[in-house]
């Protein structure tokens, strides 16, 4: 038995620790603190398999973004109501017990038959890595997503842009109130963000820039730049606004539009719809999907439709 | 054994525990955070199963993956939305499959549209 199979395993054994700590745990805030945990330990998973694109993703929104996102709801049920917002509610249940373990033997079996499959020799990503010269790109995942898949990506944006409509139409105007960290007067909080912002936002310009060529993206970018916005809104810096304005939708279509100019761009022009237009289409195409992530995922942490600038 | 194994089964479990918090619990965060889980392990088979091209998972599922976390989190945070609101009118944040919502209100002796909701009605309009 090598090295590489012990850490794998334990690898595995603390993401399943994990996995049962999130579904099995008695207090739902437990529960949200160990699905942060779970996150990053997803991402670890992927470094290890050599996913790093999706590392940086899974340990931004994966584990950030979502903890964030169910922590500051969980807040506001907290707000209308302590008792209700932790109540157990949980029904224990033989035949839940039956049917999760065969699901998971299905899955088990699945999974395991199709590694033991002949894999074809002609997989579409073989293909992708194929004409991956003529883009010009480096990342293979940034080509997949933006030339040779656009318009999953497209609608993806879509999906991003609804979603935070949706959230928009359900969440009520009078509840504007993010929860700042008590004591963000303090010097330490102050120099924390002074230091950390400037570090988030070159890091998230770092990943846009090279995600043609090196793992990062629009995504791992966005997702960042969104994680400061939430470290503002928490301090203060930030404070939700109740009325919607020309930049926040701008930011909140500009990937759509982005990508929708690169359909129609070449279409046009007489070719396919989303032919390749060169690398300054995708960087430009990429910029725009970053602002969109980063301004939708922290405006809807801040359930409001626009942010003004709060206590400098 | 191989690595791939090792990843396949912990998939398996993850799945299955999101099956079962997903099938027991009442809250509905909790039911978010299973289906999250399972999401997860769906995630985790699309890049371990497929054949890796130079020590290097294959790029396609990458990116499917990539679309798959983002459109979790939009999903999730539309979810919770839903069920901030839901909280909010019928007071506690269980789906009660058997019971037919619009006697909510009298089971647990208040209105389905209670004082609170009244009240953010009157200030939501401009």
């Amino acid at each position: 038995m090598n090295a590489q199979i012990v850490v794998d395993i334990a690898l595995g054994l603390i993401l399943v620790g994990l996995a049962a700590q999130v579904a099995l745990g008695r207090h739902l805030f437990r529960s949200i603190v160990f699905y942060v945990a779970f996150g990053l330990a997803m991402a670890v998973i992927w470094a290890r398999l050599g996913a790093a694109d999706l590392a940086l993703a899974d340990a931004a929104i994966g584990a950030g973004l979502t903890g964030a996102l169910m922590m500051v709801a969980f807040r506001r049920l907290v707000g209308i109501d302590p008792e209700q917002a932790q109540a157990q509610m949980t029904r224990h249940s033989h035949v839940a017990v039956a049917v999760a373990a065969l699901t998971a033997g299905l899955v088990a079996t699945v999974g395991l038959a199709a590694l033991t499959m002949a894999r074809a020799p002609e997989s579409a990503g073989m293909q992708v890595l194929a004409r991956l010269e003529e883009t010009g790109l480096g990342n293979p995942v940034t080509g997949v997503l933006l030339v040779f898949r656009g318009f999953d990506t497209l609608i993806e944006m879509a999906v991003l842009l609804t979603a935070f409509v949706g959230s928009r139409v359900m969440t009520q105007r009078s509840r504007l109130n993010v929860t700042t960290i008590s004591g963000f007067e303090l010097p330490l909080v102050r120099t924390l963000v002074a230091v950390i912002l400037p570090l988030a936002v070159l890091i998230a310009m770092h990943l846009l820039w090279i995600g043609a060529d090196q793992p990062g993206g629009a995504f791992q970018a966005g997702a960042v730049l969104a994680g400061s916005g939430v470290l503002l809104l928490l301090t203060g810096t930030l404070l939700p606004a109740p009325r919607s304005n020309a930049m926040a939708r701008l930011a909140l279509v500009a990937g759509v539009a982005a990508l929708s100019l690169l359909v129609l761009v070449p279409l046009s022009q007489g070719r396919p719809p989303l032919a390749f237009l060169g690398k300054g289409s995708l960087l430009f195409a990429e910029a725009a999907m970053m602002v969109s992530v980063a301004v939708s995922l922290t405006l809807l942490f801040a359930g409001a439709p626009a942010l003004k600038a709060g206590r400098q | 054994m191989s690595g791939e194994v090792v990843f396949v089964l912990a998939a398996a479990a993850i799945f299955g525990l999101g099956v079962h918090g997903l099938l027991t619990a009442g809250h509905i965060m909790r039911k978010l955070l299973a289906l999250n889980l399972m999401l997860s392990a769906v995630f985790l088979l699309l890049i371990v199963v497929p054949a890796r091209i130079d020590g290097l998972p294959d790029p396609v599922p990458q990116a499917l993956v990539l679309t798959g976390i983002v459109i979790a989190v939009s999903t999730t945070a539309f979810a919770l939305a839903l069920m901030v609101r839901l909280f909010r009118r019928q007071g506690h944040a269980a789906i009660h499959p058997d019971v037919d919502p619009r006697m909510l209100g009298h089971v647990t002796g208040r209105t389905s549209a209670g004082p609170q909701e009244e009240h953010d009605r009157g200030s939501g309009s401009r």
